[in-house]
C-alpha cells in the first residue's frame, strides 16, 4: 500500500519579486525550495508510516508535476526519508492551470498503483489558491479532508481527522483511500539525514509523460487549462495606520473627524 | 563631528553586556571623518582627559563603559572598500563598519570574510581590539589571523600603519620613534598555545600588529583596517551528529582533528558542541531532537571541489558509525534554506537560556575558557564532575573544535556564591592545563581580577608597562585589563 504525498517546488517566498515590465517573476538567482506546507505533508507520511508499520507494509512516494529542474525538490524529499519518487514531466504540461495540474496529476496517480491516502500542502506559496488537493479528490471521486491539523486514527480502510477552523476544529471520519490537505499544525518536519541525502542523490526518480498516462492531450497544459492568468503585479502599497494612543484620545478623535470630513464620507 | 553631552541621550553609551551598571562621562565625541579622529584624540589628550572608545557595545567584558571623561565613538565611521589587487580582493574598511556591512559588501563580490562572531551589529574595530572570533575559527583562526594591515592612532596623533611585517620585534623590543626615544620591551611570560583573547600578544620577534589586535583599545584607537577576504566556497555543508555518550562525542572530535594532520578529505571548518542539558533546553522547542542524545556536534564543511562531495559524505558517515553516533539521525542542510534552519537552531540556543533564566530572575555566569587539544576530554569531566558536585544547573555548549566551551551556571539567588566560586575554579583549572580565561570575549573590566590566574602579578606588571609606552596618562580605556 502506498502514501502519495503530491508536492510543488516553489521560488523561496521571501525572495520573490516581480519585473514590473513584464509582470512575471524573476527566477534569476531565486532559491527553488519546497512548497512549505508540503513539508509538513511529507513529514506526515513518513509518521503515518511508522505508525502503520506492523499492521501494513506501506511505502510513501512524492510526486511532483513540473519542469525537470523540479527533480532537485523531489530529492530533498527523499533525504528527509520518502521512499520513492515521480516526476511528471513533459512540455504538453506547460502552462496548466489547476484544472489542468489536477487533471493530470490524477491520471499520473493512477499509474502508481493501490494508495491509502494522497497528502497535499494547504496551498501553494506561490500559485496559492488551494485547489490541487481537492481537484484531485474530485477527478478521482474520492472523499477529501481539508485543513488537517491532526491525524488522529488510521487504519487500513477508515481515517479519522481534525480539521481547522476558524474558531475550533471539526473532526471527520472518512473511508479510505482519501485525499487530505495538511497545515502546518500538524507537525513539525525534520530536516534532511546525512543516510537520506546519500540515499537520495543515488536514488532512480521515475519519470512519467504525456505517452505514459491515459489522457486526452487538448486536456493538458495550456490549451486544457480554463483560466488564464492575465497579468500578475505587485499590489500597490498600503500606507501604514496610524494608531492613537490612550493619551493622545483628544488628538485620535481630531483626526479621524477630520479625516472623514476631507474624504466628503458623511 | 558631532559631540552629544545630555545625559539622558548619552547613557547608552554605558552600557554594554556585561551587566556592569554604573558608566559614566561627561560627552560623546562622533567624529566623521579620519582627521576629526585623530584631531580629537590628540586634544582630549592633551587636556587629560580620559577617553573610552566605543563600538556597537556588544562587549561581554564592560570593555566600552567609560567612568569619566569622554567617549569616542566609531559609529560615523564606516566606510567599505573593496579592492581588487592582482589575483587578491582586498577588504578596507574604518572602524565603525560591522560585520553585518561587510558581510553584504563581500556577497555582492563573492568572496567572504573567514571570521563570523555570532553578534553581527559588533563594529570591526572592536572586533579587531578584541581579537574576536567565530564557530569558523577552528580552519580560519580569529580576527588575528586574517588582518593585513591597521591605521593606528596613537597619543600624539600619529597614525601608525602597521602590517604583519613593517614594524616587527627584533627579539624582545622594537623602536617606535613616533612614541619614546627608548625601545618599547615586550612582556616577557609565555602566552598559552589555544585560541586566546586574554591580554597582551607576547612572542620573541613578534609583529607590533599581533600586540595590538587584542589590547583592547588600551593601547590606542584603531581607525582602519585592512581584512583577508578569500573566494566563497562553492557549496557548504552542515551536519548535527547526535551521540548517547559525551565520550563518544569527544572522540569524534579528536578523530577529525587527527584526520586533519594526516589527509586532507575532511577538513571542517567549524565543530562545534552541545551537551546533553543544551540539547533538552532546545528539545523544548524543537521536537526532533533524539530523545536519547547526550550529545550533539555541529559539523560544518566547505566544498570547493564539487566531485568531493560523495568522498567528503562517506568519509563523515564512517567516522560517526566508528563513534557510535546515532547513524539515521544526522542532521543535515546543504541548501541556503536548510543552513538557515540549522543557524537558527543553533543560535536559539543562548536566547532561549536567557529568557527562561531572567523570566525566573536566575544568575548566570558563562566561561570562556580554551584549553590545549589533548585536554578536551579532562576539562570536559571536570566541569561535568564539579557541576554535579555543586548541584547547580548548567549547560555547556560552544566551540568545541577549540576545546572552548561556554560554562553557563544558572545559579538560584542563594546559589550566587558557589557559581562564582566554581567559575573561578574552572578559569584555574583550564589555566593549570595550559590554557585561557578568556578565548573569544576579552578581559575588559569585568575579568580583569582573574587575569592574575594567568600571567601572575608580575605578568601584569610587564603588561602595564606596555600600556604606559604608549598611554603614560592612562587615559585610553582606562580600567580595562589592568588596574594602574
Ligand atoms: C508565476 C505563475 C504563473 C502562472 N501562469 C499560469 C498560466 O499562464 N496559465 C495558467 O493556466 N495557470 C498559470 N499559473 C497557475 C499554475 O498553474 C498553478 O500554480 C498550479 O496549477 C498549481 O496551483 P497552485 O499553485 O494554486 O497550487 P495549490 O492548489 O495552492 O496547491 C495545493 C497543493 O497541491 C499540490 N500541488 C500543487 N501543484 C502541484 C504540482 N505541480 N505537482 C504536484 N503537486 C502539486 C501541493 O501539495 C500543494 O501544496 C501560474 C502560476 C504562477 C505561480
Ligand atoms: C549575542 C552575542 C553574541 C556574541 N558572539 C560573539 C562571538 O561569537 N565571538 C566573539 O568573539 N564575540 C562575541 N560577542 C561579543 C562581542 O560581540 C564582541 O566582543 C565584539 O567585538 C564587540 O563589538 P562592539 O562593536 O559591540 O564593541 P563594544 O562593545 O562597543 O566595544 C568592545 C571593546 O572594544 C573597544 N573598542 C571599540 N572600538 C575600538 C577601536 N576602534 N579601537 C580600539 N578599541 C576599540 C571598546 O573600548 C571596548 O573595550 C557576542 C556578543 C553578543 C551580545
Amino acid at each position: 500500500m502506498k502514501i502519495i504525498v503530491c508536492i510543488k517546488q516553489v521560488p523561496n517566498t521571501t525572495d520573490v519579486r516581480i519585473n514590473p515590465e513584464t509582470n512575471t517573476l524573476i527566477r534569476e538567482g531565486v532559491e527553488s525550495i519546497i512548497n512549505p506546507f508540503d513539508m509538513y505533508a511529507i513529514e506526515e507520511a513518513i509518521r503515518l508510516k511508522e505508525r502503520l508499520q506492523e499492521t501494513v507494509e506501506i511505502q510513501t512516494l512524492v510526486i511532483t508535476m513540473g519542469p525537470p529542474q523540479a527533480e532537485s525538490a523531489l530529492r530533498e524529499a527523499l533525504s528527509m526519508g520518502i521512499d520513492e519518487a515521480v516526476l511528471v514531466s513533459d512540455r504538453a504540461f506547460a502552462g496548466s492551470d489547476t484544472w489542468a495540474t489536477s487533471y493530470t496529476l490524477t491520471e499520473a496517480i493512477k499509474t502508481l498503483g493501490d494508495y491509502l491516502v494522497i497528502l497535499f500542502g494547504k496551498q501553494a506559496s506561490d500559485g496559492d489558491t488551494a485547489q490541487v488537493g481537492p481537484g484531485v479528490a474530485a477527478h478521482l471521486d474520492i472523499p477529501q479532508i481539508t485543513f488537517v491539523r491532526k491525524i488522529e486514527k488510521m487504519e487500513k480502510d477508515c481515517i479519522v481527522a481534525e480539521r481547522l477552523m476558524e474558531y475550533g476544529y471539526d473532526v471527520i471520519s472518512s473511508p479510505l483511500p482519501a485525499v487530505i490537505t495538511v497545515v502546518k499544525e500538524i507537525n513539525e518536519p525534520r530536516l534532511p539525514s546525512l543516510r537520506g541525502k546519500m540515499r537520495a542523490k543515488k536514488a532512480e526518480i521515475k519519470k512519467i509523460t504525456s505517452d505514459d498516462i491515459n489522457v486526452e492531450k487538448k486536456l493538458l497544459g495550456l490549451d486544457g487549462s480554463p483560466t488564464i492568468v492575465k497579468k500578475i503585479f505587485s499590489p500597490p502599497k498600503k500606507e501604514p495606520g496610524r494608531i492613537f494612543q490612550e493619551h493622545e484620545l483628544e488628538d485620535g478623535l481630531d483626526f479621524i473627524v477630520k479625516t472623514i470630513r476631507e474624504q466628503n464620507i458623511i | 563631528m558631532i559631540i552629544k553631552k545630555d545625559k539622558e541621550i548619552i547613557k547608552s553609551y554605558f552600557e554594554d553586556n556585561s551587566g556592569i551598571l554604573n558608566g559614566d562621562a561627561d560627552e560623546v565625541y562622533i567624529p566623521e571623518n579620519m582627521k576629526e579622529c585623530t584631531r580629537i584624540i590628540t586634544e582630549l589628550y592633551k587636556k587629560n582627559i580620559p577617553i573610552t572608545f566605543s563600538g556597537s557595545g556588544t562587549g561581554m567584558t564592560g570593555g566600552r563603559i567609560p567612568f569619566k571623561g569622554a567617549v569616542l565613538s566609531s559609529e560615523r565611521l564606516n566606510k567599505i572598500t573593496l579592492e581588487q589587487n592582482k589575483e587578491k580582493v582586498l577588504l578596507k574598511v574604518e572602524a565603525g563598519a560591522t560585520l553585518e556591512d561587510i558581510k553584504s559588501a563581500c556577497s555582492k563580490s563573492g568572496v567572504f570574510f573567514p571570521v563570523n562572531p555570532t553578534e553581527e551589529t559588533a563594529t570591526i574595530g572592536a572586533s579587531t581590539s578584541n581579537n574576536s572570533s567565530g564557530s569558523w575559527t577552528y580552519k580560519y583562526g580569529s580576527f588575528r589571523n586574517n588582518i593585513l594591515e591597521i591605521d593606528f592612532v596613537t597619543r600624539n596623533g600619529v597614525t601608525l600603519k602597521i602590517t604583519k611585517n613593517s614594524h616587527r620585534f627584533s627579539g624582545d623590543s622594537i623602536f617606535l620613534k613616533e612614541l619614546s626615544d627608548k625601545p618599547l620591551v615586550r612582556p616577557m611570560y609565555t602566552m598559552p598555545m589555544v585560541k586566546n583573547a586574554a591580554g597582551y600578544y607576547s612572542k620573541k620577534d613578534m609583529s607590533l600588529l599581533d600586540l595590538i589586535i587584542g589590547s583592547e583599545g588600551t593601547l590606542g584607537f584603531i581607525s582602519s583596517i585592512t581584512l583577508k577576504v578569500l573566494p566563497m566556497p562553492k557549496k557548504v555543508i552542515e551536519c548535527i551528529v547526535f551521540f548517547a555518550f559525551e565520550k563518544d562525542a569527544i572522540q569524534f572530535v579528536n578523530k577529525t582533528r587527527a584526520l586533519r594532520n594526516t589527509q586532507n578529505t575532511l577538513d571542517p571548518r567549524a565543530l562545534e558542541f552541545f551537551n546533553v542539558n543544551a540539547l533538552k533546553f532546545l528539545s523544548e522547542h524543537h521536537s526532533s531532537i533524539p530523545d536519547n542524545a547526550k550529545a550533539g556536534v555541529v559539523f560544518e564543511h566547505e566544498l570547493n571541489d564539487l566531485s568531493k562531495e560523495d568522498e567528503i559524505l562517506e568519509s563523515l558517515l564512517k567516522l560517526a558509525e566508528d563513534c557510535h553516533a546515532f547513524l539515521d539521525n544526522i542532521w543535515m542542510a546543504d541548501t541556503p534554506k536548510r543552513l538557515e534552519e540549522l543557524r537558527l537552531f543553533r543560535h536559539s540556543l543562548p536566547s532561549i537560556v536567557n529568557e527562561k533564566f531572567k523570566r525566573k530572575e536566575f544568575y548566570k555566569l558563562s566561561t570562556d575558557s580554551a584549553v590545549p587539544d589533548e585536554c578536551l576530554s579532562d576539562i570536559l569531566d571536570y566541569y561535568n564532575y564539579e557541576i554535579k558536585k555543586s548541584g547547580l544547573t548548567s549547560i555547556i555548549f560552544g566551540h568545541i573544535g577549540n576545546n572552548h566551551f561556554h560554562v553557563n551556571l544558572l545559579a538560584k539567588k542563594n546559589e550566587q556564591e558557589k557559581a562564582k566560586d566554581l567559575y573561578k575554579k574552572f578559569m584555574e583549572k583550564a589555566v593549570s592545563l595550559g590554557g585561557t580565561i578568556s578565548a573569544e570575549h576579552g578581559i575588559g573590566k569585568l575579568k580583569k581580577k582573574y587575569l592574575p590566574i594567568l600571567y601572575g602579578q608580575k605578568g601584569l606588571n610587564e603588561m602595564k608597562r606596555v600600556k604606559l609606552y604608549f598611554d603614560p596618562k592612562n587615559l585610553f580605556n582606562s580600567g580595562n585589563l589592568l588596574d594602574l
